[in-house]
Protein backbone atom coordinates (compact mmCIF):
# COMPACT_ATOMS: atom_id res chain seq x y z
CA UNK A 1 0.00 0.00 0.00
CA UNK A 2 2.70 2.16 0.94
CA UNK A 3 4.88 1.43 -1.82
CA UNK A 4 1.39 2.42 -4.35
CA UNK A 5 0.98 5.53 -2.88
CA UNK A 6 4.53 6.31 -3.54
CA UNK A 7 4.24 5.83 -6.87
CA UNK A 8 1.04 7.38 -7.64
CA UNK A 9 1.92 10.74 -7.20
CA UNK A 10 5.07 10.53 -9.96
CA UNK A 11 2.25 8.43 -11.81
CA UNK A 12 -0.73 10.88 -11.92
CA UNK A 13 2.11 13.61 -12.93
CA UNK A 14 2.75 11.05 -15.76
CA UNK A 15 -0.48 10.56 -17.08
CA UNK A 16 -1.13 14.48 -16.47
CA UNK A 17 2.04 15.01 -19.37
CA UNK A 18 0.46 11.84 -21.28
CA UNK A 19 -2.62 14.24 -21.83
CA UNK A 20 -1.40 17.06 -22.90
CA UNK A 21 0.24 15.33 -25.67
CA UNK A 22 -2.78 14.02 -25.94
CA UNK A 23 -5.19 16.94 -26.45
CA UNK A 24 -2.40 19.02 -28.30
CA UNK A 25 -2.42 16.65 -30.52
CA UNK A 26 -5.70 16.22 -31.12
CA UNK A 27 -5.81 20.25 -31.60
CA UNK A 28 -3.61 20.74 -33.81
CA UNK A 29 -3.65 17.20 -35.70
CA UNK A 30 -7.88 17.74 -36.91
CA UNK A 31 -7.21 21.27 -38.27
CA UNK A 32 -4.04 20.36 -40.18
CA UNK A 33 -5.82 17.24 -41.30
CA UNK A 34 -8.47 19.64 -43.13
CA UNK A 35 -6.09 21.01 -44.98
CA UNK A 36 -4.16 17.83 -45.60
CA UNK A 37 -7.28 16.55 -46.84
CA UNK A 38 -8.25 19.53 -48.81
CA UNK A 39 -4.57 19.53 -50.29
CA UNK A 40 -4.82 15.55 -51.18
CA UNK A 41 -8.02 16.15 -53.40
CA UNK A 42 -6.71 19.38 -54.68
CA UNK A 43 -6.87 18.96 -59.05
CA UNK A 44 -3.73 20.86 -58.77
CA UNK A 45 -1.20 17.87 -58.91
CA UNK A 46 2.03 20.40 -57.48
CA UNK A 47 0.02 20.45 -54.57
CA UNK A 48 -1.86 16.84 -53.99
CA UNK A 49 1.65 15.53 -55.27
CA UNK A 50 3.60 16.84 -52.53
CA UNK A 51 0.75 15.91 -49.90
CA UNK A 52 0.74 12.55 -51.15
CA UNK A 53 3.91 12.00 -50.92
CA UNK A 54 4.26 13.24 -46.96
CA UNK A 55 1.21 10.92 -46.40
CA UNK A 56 3.08 7.82 -47.28
CA UNK A 57 6.15 9.08 -45.53
CA UNK A 58 4.00 9.48 -42.30
CA UNK A 59 2.30 6.71 -42.25
CA UNK A 60 4.72 4.33 -43.97
CA UNK A 61 7.12 4.97 -41.35
CA UNK A 62 7.42 4.44 -37.73
CA UNK A 63 6.06 6.91 -35.23
CA UNK A 64 8.96 5.88 -33.14
CA UNK A 65 11.32 6.78 -35.80
CA UNK A 66 9.83 9.89 -36.53
CA UNK A 67 9.95 11.52 -33.04
CA UNK A 68 13.37 10.62 -33.09
CA UNK A 69 13.97 12.56 -36.36
CA UNK A 70 12.15 15.34 -35.11
CA UNK A 71 13.91 15.56 -31.72
CA UNK A 72 17.48 14.84 -32.49
CA UNK A 73 17.74 16.01 -36.61
CA UNK A 74 18.05 20.15 -35.41
CA UNK A 75 20.69 18.83 -33.71
CA UNK A 76 22.84 17.88 -36.87
CA UNK A 77 21.41 21.03 -38.82
CA UNK A 78 21.46 23.93 -36.37
CA UNK A 79 24.08 22.38 -33.51
CA UNK A 80 21.34 22.14 -31.12
CA UNK A 81 18.08 20.48 -30.03
CA UNK A 82 14.81 21.69 -28.46
CA UNK A 83 12.60 21.21 -26.20
CA UNK A 84 11.63 17.20 -25.77
CA UNK A 85 7.50 18.06 -25.03
CA UNK A 86 7.40 20.40 -28.01
CA UNK A 87 8.92 18.33 -30.02
CA UNK A 88 7.10 15.52 -29.30
CA UNK A 89 3.96 17.10 -30.19
CA UNK A 90 5.29 18.34 -33.23
CA UNK A 91 6.29 14.56 -34.50
CA UNK A 92 2.36 13.54 -33.14
CA UNK A 93 0.59 16.55 -34.75
CA UNK A 94 2.52 16.20 -38.14
CA UNK A 95 1.93 12.00 -38.20
CA UNK A 96 -1.80 12.31 -36.57
CA UNK A 97 -2.99 14.65 -39.35
CA UNK A 98 -1.56 12.24 -42.39
CA UNK A 99 -3.95 9.80 -41.02
CA UNK A 100 -6.38 12.04 -39.74
CA UNK A 101 -6.44 13.52 -43.72
CA UNK A 102 -7.11 10.42 -45.24
CA UNK A 103 -10.60 9.54 -43.16
CA UNK A 104 -11.72 13.19 -43.94
CA UNK A 105 -10.81 12.77 -47.11
CA UNK A 106 -12.58 9.05 -47.43
CA UNK A 107 -15.81 11.14 -45.36
CA UNK A 108 -16.08 14.35 -47.95
CA UNK A 109 -15.47 11.31 -51.08
CA UNK A 110 -18.27 9.04 -50.21
CA UNK A 111 -20.87 12.17 -50.10
CA UNK A 112 -23.12 11.74 -52.78
CA UNK A 113 -22.34 14.21 -56.12
CA UNK A 114 -26.40 14.78 -55.63
CA UNK A 115 -25.76 16.42 -52.58
CA UNK A 116 -23.72 19.17 -54.07
CA UNK A 117 -26.12 19.49 -57.15
CA UNK A 118 -29.38 20.22 -54.86
CA UNK A 119 -27.57 22.45 -52.32
CA UNK A 120 -25.52 24.31 -55.88
CA UNK A 121 -29.68 24.17 -57.41
CA UNK A 122 -31.23 25.97 -54.46
CA UNK A 123 -28.76 28.62 -54.62
CA UNK A 124 -26.29 27.67 -51.66
CA UNK A 125 -23.35 28.99 -52.01
CA UNK A 126 -19.93 27.14 -51.99
CA UNK A 127 -18.94 27.24 -48.78
CA UNK A 128 -22.69 27.25 -47.36
CA UNK A 129 -22.64 24.11 -49.06
CA UNK A 130 -19.57 22.59 -47.52
CA UNK A 131 -20.46 23.57 -43.89
CA UNK A 132 -24.26 23.05 -43.63
CA UNK A 133 -25.19 20.22 -45.94
CA UNK A 134 -21.26 18.11 -46.30
CA UNK A 135 -19.56 18.42 -42.86
CA UNK A 136 -22.46 17.19 -40.94
CA UNK A 137 -22.75 14.34 -42.83
CA UNK A 138 -19.17 13.91 -43.03
CA UNK A 139 -19.17 14.42 -39.34
CA UNK A 140 -21.32 11.45 -39.00
CA UNK A 141 -19.66 9.03 -40.97
CA UNK A 142 -16.08 9.41 -39.72
CA UNK A 143 -16.94 8.97 -35.86
CA UNK A 144 -16.26 5.30 -35.88
CA UNK A 145 -12.58 5.68 -37.75
CA UNK A 146 -11.71 8.73 -35.68
CA UNK A 147 -13.13 6.68 -32.51
CA UNK A 148 -10.27 4.06 -33.65
CA UNK A 149 -7.58 6.82 -34.08
CA UNK A 150 -8.26 8.61 -31.07
CA UNK A 151 -8.03 4.81 -28.97
CA UNK A 152 -4.89 4.17 -30.89
CA UNK A 153 -3.25 7.89 -29.89
CA UNK A 154 -3.58 7.55 -26.23
CA UNK A 155 -1.37 4.28 -26.61
CA UNK A 156 0.58 6.22 -28.85
CA UNK A 157 1.42 8.79 -26.30
CA UNK A 158 3.52 5.64 -25.22
CA UNK A 159 6.22 6.43 -27.82
CA UNK A 160 7.33 9.98 -26.11
CA UNK A 161 9.23 8.21 -23.78
CA UNK A 162 11.76 7.74 -26.81
CA UNK A 163 13.00 11.36 -26.42
CA UNK A 164 12.97 11.12 -22.65
CA UNK A 165 9.12 13.00 -22.32
CA UNK A 166 7.95 12.19 -18.59
CA UNK A 167 4.55 10.67 -19.89
CA UNK A 168 2.80 7.83 -17.90
CA UNK A 169 4.79 4.67 -19.35
CA UNK A 170 8.41 6.43 -18.76
CA UNK A 171 7.55 7.27 -15.16
CA UNK A 172 6.02 3.36 -14.97
CA UNK A 173 9.38 1.87 -16.23
CA UNK A 174 11.63 4.40 -14.29
CA UNK A 175 9.19 3.51 -10.69
CA UNK A 176 9.29 -0.31 -12.15
CA UNK A 177 13.10 -0.93 -12.71
CA UNK A 178 13.90 1.20 -8.85
CA UNK A 179 11.69 -1.36 -7.51
CA UNK A 180 11.99 -3.99 -9.13
CA UNK A 181 8.01 -4.55 -9.48
CA UNK A 182 5.98 -5.10 -12.16
CA UNK A 183 3.29 -3.34 -10.61
CA UNK A 184 3.92 0.59 -12.08
CA UNK A 185 3.46 -0.92 -15.62
CA UNK A 186 0.57 -2.69 -14.56
CA UNK A 187 -0.84 0.52 -13.17
CA UNK A 188 0.07 2.31 -16.20
CA UNK A 189 -1.68 -0.43 -18.07
CA UNK A 190 -5.11 0.29 -15.91
CA UNK A 191 -4.46 3.87 -16.00
CA UNK A 192 -4.07 3.61 -20.28
CA UNK A 193 -7.43 1.58 -20.16
CA UNK A 194 -9.63 3.66 -17.88
CA UNK A 195 -8.57 6.58 -20.48
CA UNK A 196 -9.45 4.80 -23.65
CA UNK A 197 -12.78 2.95 -21.84
CA UNK A 198 -13.67 6.77 -21.48
CA UNK A 199 -12.59 8.03 -25.06
CA UNK A 200 -14.54 5.06 -26.42
CA UNK A 201 -17.94 6.10 -24.23
CA UNK A 202 -17.49 9.90 -25.57
CA UNK A 203 -17.49 8.39 -29.12
CA UNK A 204 -20.64 6.23 -28.83
CA UNK A 205 -22.42 9.40 -27.10
CA UNK A 206 -21.69 11.07 -29.81
CA UNK A 207 -22.59 8.25 -32.68
CA UNK A 208 -25.89 8.14 -30.53
CA UNK A 209 -26.84 12.12 -30.87
CA UNK A 210 -26.06 11.62 -34.27
CA UNK A 211 -28.29 8.67 -34.52
CA UNK A 212 -31.59 10.60 -35.48
CA UNK A 213 -31.15 10.41 -39.62
CA UNK A 214 -29.49 7.73 -41.31
CA UNK B 1 -42.96 36.78 -71.99
CA UNK B 2 -39.96 34.06 -72.23
CA UNK B 3 -39.02 32.57 -69.14
CA UNK B 4 -36.29 30.59 -70.73
CA UNK B 5 -34.61 31.64 -73.66
CA UNK B 6 -32.17 28.92 -74.88
CA UNK B 7 -30.19 29.46 -78.15
CA UNK B 8 -28.19 27.09 -80.26
CA UNK B 9 -26.21 25.40 -77.56
CA UNK B 10 -23.39 23.45 -77.67
CA UNK B 11 -22.30 20.90 -75.07
CA UNK B 12 -19.56 18.13 -75.47
CA UNK B 13 -18.33 15.74 -73.06
CA UNK B 14 -14.43 15.01 -73.54
CA UNK B 15 -14.34 15.35 -77.69
CA UNK B 16 -18.18 13.75 -77.62
CA UNK B 17 -20.88 15.83 -78.71
CA UNK B 18 -24.00 15.87 -76.77
CA UNK B 19 -25.99 19.21 -77.42
CA UNK B 20 -26.19 20.06 -80.88
CA UNK B 21 -27.38 22.98 -81.35
CA UNK B 22 -30.13 23.25 -78.88
CA UNK B 23 -32.98 25.60 -78.99
CA UNK B 24 -35.60 26.14 -76.70
CA UNK B 25 -38.03 28.35 -75.68
CA UNK B 26 -40.59 28.29 -72.36
CA UNK B 27 -43.44 30.57 -72.00
CA UNK B 28 -44.77 31.56 -68.78
CA UNK B 29 -47.59 29.20 -67.60
CA UNK B 30 -46.24 27.19 -70.02
CA UNK B 31 -45.37 23.26 -69.24
CA UNK B 32 -43.05 21.69 -71.56
CA UNK B 33 -42.28 17.87 -71.84
CA UNK B 34 -39.01 16.39 -73.19
CA UNK B 35 -39.60 13.03 -74.50
CA UNK B 36 -36.32 11.02 -76.41
CA UNK B 37 -34.65 7.99 -76.10
CA UNK B 38 -31.64 7.52 -73.39
CA UNK B 39 -28.41 9.39 -74.41
CA UNK B 40 -30.18 11.81 -76.25
CA UNK B 41 -28.94 14.54 -73.74
CA UNK B 42 -32.07 15.74 -71.99
CA UNK B 43 -30.51 15.93 -68.32
CA UNK B 44 -27.60 17.40 -69.90
CA UNK B 45 -29.74 19.89 -71.32
CA UNK B 46 -31.25 20.59 -67.72
CA UNK B 47 -27.84 20.53 -66.25
CA UNK B 48 -27.03 23.17 -68.58
CA UNK B 49 -30.34 25.37 -67.89
CA UNK B 50 -29.80 24.80 -64.01
CA UNK B 51 -25.99 26.08 -64.11
CA UNK B 52 -24.83 22.31 -63.15
CA UNK B 53 -22.86 22.25 -65.88
CA UNK B 54 -21.26 25.15 -68.10
CA UNK B 55 -22.04 25.48 -72.09
CA UNK B 56 -19.61 25.27 -74.95
CA UNK B 57 -21.25 27.63 -77.14
CA UNK B 58 -25.08 29.36 -77.40
CA UNK B 59 -26.60 31.76 -75.30
CA UNK B 60 -28.98 31.10 -72.20
CA UNK B 61 -31.48 33.83 -71.03
CA UNK B 62 -33.61 33.27 -67.71
CA UNK B 63 -36.37 35.35 -67.20
CA UNK B 64 -34.85 38.03 -69.46
CA UNK B 65 -31.19 37.78 -67.57
CA UNK B 66 -28.46 36.43 -69.49
CA UNK B 67 -27.21 33.61 -68.19
CA UNK B 68 -24.39 32.85 -70.80
CA UNK B 69 -23.69 34.06 -74.25
CA UNK B 70 -21.68 33.46 -77.05
CA UNK B 71 -20.46 36.73 -79.30
CA UNK B 72 -20.10 36.99 -82.99
CA UNK B 73 -16.18 35.83 -82.74
CA UNK B 74 -17.37 32.49 -81.36
CA UNK B 75 -16.67 33.32 -76.70
CA UNK B 76 -18.69 32.03 -74.86
CA UNK B 77 -18.94 33.94 -71.76
CA UNK B 78 -20.77 33.26 -68.76
CA UNK B 79 -22.42 36.41 -66.65
CA UNK B 80 -21.45 37.64 -63.42
CA UNK B 81 -21.45 35.79 -59.85
CA UNK B 82 -24.14 37.38 -58.64
CA UNK B 83 -25.88 37.77 -61.83
CA UNK B 84 -25.84 33.75 -62.00
CA UNK B 85 -26.53 33.48 -58.09
CA UNK B 86 -30.00 35.43 -59.33
CA UNK B 87 -30.76 33.51 -62.24
CA UNK B 88 -29.79 30.45 -59.91
CA UNK B 89 -32.78 31.31 -57.62
CA UNK B 90 -35.14 31.61 -60.66
CA UNK B 91 -34.84 28.23 -61.50
CA UNK B 92 -35.87 25.48 -59.69
CA UNK B 93 -34.56 21.41 -60.43
CA UNK B 94 -36.23 18.43 -59.21
CA UNK B 95 -33.67 14.71 -59.71
CA UNK B 96 -34.98 11.48 -60.09
CA UNK B 97 -33.01 10.10 -57.04
CA UNK B 98 -34.90 13.11 -54.49
CA UNK B 99 -31.33 14.68 -53.28
CA UNK B 100 -33.29 15.72 -50.20
CA UNK B 101 -30.42 16.59 -47.37
CA UNK B 102 -30.74 13.07 -45.02
CA UNK B 103 -29.65 15.32 -41.66
CA UNK B 104 -32.44 17.30 -42.02
CA UNK B 105 -36.15 17.48 -41.46
CA UNK B 106 -38.72 17.80 -43.91
CA UNK B 107 -39.63 20.84 -42.41
CA UNK B 108 -36.05 21.89 -42.28
CA UNK B 109 -35.27 20.67 -46.10
CA UNK B 110 -37.45 23.29 -46.87
CA UNK B 111 -36.75 26.32 -44.74
CA UNK B 112 -33.43 26.09 -44.95
CA UNK B 113 -32.42 27.40 -48.40
CA UNK B 114 -35.45 30.18 -48.10
CA UNK B 115 -33.82 31.32 -44.30
CA UNK B 116 -29.77 30.90 -45.56
CA UNK B 117 -30.66 32.17 -49.38
CA UNK B 118 -33.15 34.58 -49.51
CA UNK B 119 -33.02 35.35 -45.44
CA UNK B 120 -36.62 35.05 -44.77
CA UNK B 121 -37.45 35.00 -41.38
CA UNK B 122 -38.00 31.64 -39.53
CA UNK B 123 -41.80 32.06 -39.00
CA UNK B 124 -41.88 33.48 -43.10
CA UNK B 125 -40.33 30.30 -44.07
CA UNK B 126 -41.88 28.10 -41.69
CA UNK B 127 -45.23 29.55 -42.91
CA UNK B 128 -44.41 28.71 -46.23
CA UNK B 129 -43.46 25.37 -45.62
CA UNK B 130 -46.45 24.39 -43.97
CA UNK B 131 -48.23 25.39 -47.04
CA UNK B 132 -46.48 23.74 -49.55
CA UNK B 133 -46.75 20.50 -47.31
CA UNK B 134 -50.50 20.80 -47.01
CA UNK B 135 -50.42 21.35 -50.53
CA UNK B 136 -48.29 18.45 -51.18
CA UNK B 137 -50.42 16.43 -49.07
CA UNK B 138 -47.64 15.77 -46.63
CA UNK B 139 -48.50 17.94 -43.00
CA UNK B 140 -48.31 14.95 -41.11
CA UNK B 141 -44.15 14.32 -41.75
CA UNK B 142 -42.88 17.86 -41.36
CA UNK B 143 -40.53 16.76 -38.74
CA UNK B 144 -40.04 13.39 -40.53
CA UNK B 145 -35.96 12.72 -41.68
CA UNK B 146 -35.68 11.86 -44.91
CA UNK B 147 -35.15 8.00 -44.50
CA UNK B 148 -38.39 7.78 -42.65
CA UNK B 149 -40.39 8.48 -46.46
CA UNK B 150 -41.45 6.40 -48.87
CA UNK B 151 -40.17 7.69 -52.69
CA UNK B 152 -43.09 9.51 -53.05
CA UNK B 153 -43.26 11.40 -49.99
CA UNK B 154 -39.38 12.12 -50.50
CA UNK B 155 -40.29 12.99 -54.75
CA UNK B 156 -43.25 15.23 -53.10
CA UNK B 157 -41.06 16.99 -50.29
CA UNK B 158 -38.02 17.89 -52.97
CA UNK B 159 -41.15 19.48 -55.07
CA UNK B 160 -41.77 21.51 -51.51
CA UNK B 161 -38.24 22.35 -51.46
CA UNK B 162 -37.87 23.79 -54.95
CA UNK B 163 -41.29 25.44 -54.56
CA UNK B 164 -39.87 27.14 -51.46
CA UNK B 165 -37.94 29.38 -53.27
CA UNK B 166 -40.49 30.66 -55.50
CA UNK B 167 -38.75 29.52 -58.93
CA UNK B 168 -40.14 31.28 -62.28
CA UNK B 169 -39.73 27.84 -63.91
CA UNK B 170 -39.39 24.38 -62.30
CA UNK B 171 -37.57 21.58 -64.14
CA UNK B 172 -37.77 18.14 -63.47
CA UNK B 173 -35.30 15.23 -64.17
CA UNK B 174 -37.39 11.94 -64.78
CA UNK B 175 -38.95 13.06 -61.30
CA UNK B 176 -40.86 9.47 -61.49
CA UNK B 177 -38.54 7.66 -62.91
CA UNK B 178 -37.59 5.83 -59.28
CA UNK B 179 -40.58 5.26 -58.14
CA UNK B 180 -42.89 2.27 -58.30
CA UNK B 181 -45.77 2.42 -60.72
CA UNK B 182 -48.03 3.62 -57.68
CA UNK B 183 -46.25 6.33 -56.29
CA UNK B 184 -45.40 7.86 -60.01
CA UNK B 185 -49.06 8.40 -59.87
CA UNK B 186 -48.88 10.55 -56.90
CA UNK B 187 -46.61 12.48 -58.52
CA UNK B 188 -47.78 13.04 -61.29
CA UNK B 189 -50.75 14.50 -59.74
CA UNK B 190 -49.12 16.53 -57.99
CA UNK B 191 -47.26 18.09 -61.59
CA UNK B 192 -50.71 18.19 -62.66
CA UNK B 193 -52.39 20.70 -60.02
CA UNK B 194 -49.12 23.11 -60.59
CA UNK B 195 -49.69 23.23 -64.21
CA UNK B 196 -53.67 23.71 -63.24
CA UNK B 197 -51.81 26.74 -61.15
CA UNK B 198 -50.08 27.97 -64.53
CA UNK B 199 -46.55 27.06 -62.72
CA UNK B 200 -43.71 26.83 -65.65
CA UNK B 201 -42.48 23.84 -65.97
CA UNK B 202 -39.94 21.83 -68.09
CA UNK B 203 -40.69 17.78 -67.29
CA UNK B 204 -38.18 15.11 -68.93
CA UNK B 205 -40.14 11.98 -68.92
CA UNK B 206 -40.46 8.74 -70.22
CA UNK B 207 -44.26 8.34 -68.96
CA UNK B 208 -45.62 9.53 -72.61
CA UNK B 209 -49.51 9.20 -71.31
CA UNK B 210 -48.53 12.16 -68.78
CA UNK B 211 -46.48 14.05 -71.51
CA UNK B 212 -49.77 14.02 -73.98
CA UNK B 213 -52.15 15.00 -70.94
CA UNK B 214 -50.41 17.71 -69.17
CA UNK B 215 -47.86 19.47 -71.72
CA UNK B 216 -48.60 22.56 -73.94
CA UNK B 217 -46.04 21.40 -75.94
CA UNK B 218 -43.65 18.51 -76.20
CA UNK B 219 -40.18 18.36 -77.41
CA UNK B 220 -38.53 15.40 -78.89
CA UNK B 221 -35.00 15.12 -79.03
CA UNK B 222 -32.65 12.39 -80.38
CA UNK B 223 -29.00 12.19 -80.77
CA UNK B 224 -28.14 15.42 -78.62
CA UNK B 225 -30.58 17.52 -81.08
CA UNK B 226 -34.15 18.79 -81.39
CA UNK B 227 -35.93 16.67 -83.63
CA UNK B 228 -39.52 17.90 -83.93
CA UNK B 229 -41.31 20.03 -81.18
CA UNK B 230 -44.75 21.05 -81.04
CA UNK B 231 -48.25 21.28 -79.72
CA UNK B 232 -48.64 17.57 -77.45
CA UNK B 233 -51.60 16.53 -79.64
CA UNK B 234 -49.82 16.62 -82.80
CA UNK B 235 -46.47 15.03 -81.54
CA UNK B 236 -48.71 12.00 -80.42
CA UNK B 237 -51.20 11.87 -83.24
CA UNK B 238 -49.21 12.92 -86.28
CA UNK B 239 -45.47 13.62 -85.89
CA UNK B 240 -43.62 14.36 -89.12
CA UNK B 241 -40.16 12.79 -88.53
CA UNK B 242 -39.84 9.04 -88.78
CA UNK B 243 -37.83 8.64 -85.58
CA UNK B 244 -40.39 9.73 -83.54
CA UNK B 245 -42.90 7.24 -84.78
CA UNK B 246 -40.34 4.50 -84.16
CA UNK B 247 -39.89 6.17 -80.60
CA UNK B 248 -43.39 5.83 -79.79
CA UNK B 249 -43.71 2.77 -80.79
CA UNK B 250 -41.83 1.33 -77.77
CA UNK B 251 -45.13 3.13 -75.97
CA UNK B 252 -48.71 2.35 -76.10
CA UNK B 253 -50.17 5.36 -75.87
N1 LIG C 1 -20.51 14.28 -67.03
C1 LIG C 1 -20.47 13.60 -68.20
N2 LIG C 1 -19.28 13.23 -68.71
C2 LIG C 1 -19.22 12.55 -69.88
N3 LIG C 1 -20.29 12.21 -70.61
C3 LIG C 1 -21.49 12.54 -70.16
C4 LIG C 1 -21.66 13.26 -68.91
N4 LIG C 1 -22.98 13.48 -68.72
C5 LIG C 1 -23.60 12.92 -69.77
N5 LIG C 1 -22.73 12.36 -70.64
C6 LIG C 1 -23.08 11.70 -71.92
O1 LIG C 1 -23.94 12.54 -72.61
C7 LIG C 1 -24.94 11.79 -73.30
C8 LIG C 1 -26.30 12.33 -72.96
O2 LIG C 1 -26.57 12.03 -71.61
P1 LIG C 1 -27.89 12.50 -70.87
O3 LIG C 1 -27.77 12.05 -69.46
O4 LIG C 1 -28.11 13.93 -71.10
O5 LIG C 1 -29.00 11.65 -71.61
P2 LIG C 1 -30.54 11.52 -71.28
O6 LIG C 1 -31.26 11.91 -72.51
O7 LIG C 1 -30.85 12.23 -70.04
O8 LIG C 1 -30.68 9.94 -71.08
P3 LIG C 1 -31.59 9.13 -70.04
O9 LIG C 1 -32.96 9.06 -70.66
O10 LIG C 1 -30.95 7.78 -70.01
O11 LIG C 1 -31.56 9.84 -68.73
C9 LIG C 1 -24.74 10.34 -72.92
O12 LIG C 1 -24.07 9.71 -73.99
C10 LIG C 1 -23.87 10.41 -71.71
O13 LIG C 1 -23.01 9.30 -71.66
MG1 LIG D 1 -31.41 11.63 -68.06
Amino acid sequence: MDFLQKIMKPMLEGTAVSLEIFFLTLLFAIPLGMIVAFGRMSKNKFISKPVRAYQLIMRGTPLLLQLMIVFYAPYYIVGRTFDRFASAIIAFVINYAAYFAEIFRAGIESIPQGQYEAAKVLGYSKSKTFFRIIVPQVVKRILPPMGNETMTLVKDTALAQTIAVMELFRVATNASSRAFSTIPLLVAGLIYFILNYLVEKCYIKAEKKLDYYK
Amino acid sequence: MPVIEAKSVYKSFDGVTVLKDVSLNVNEGEVVAIIGPSGSGKSTLLRCLNQLINIDSGSITVCGMSMVNTDEKGICKYADKAALHKIQLKTGLVFQNFHLFPHYSVLKNITDAPMQILKMTKEEAQNKAYELLEKMNLSDKANAYPYQLSGGQAQRVSIARALALSPAVLFFDEPTSALDPELTVEILRVIKNLAKEKMTMVVVTHEMSFARDVADRVVFMDNGAVIEEGAAEKIFTNPSSERIKQFLQHFSV
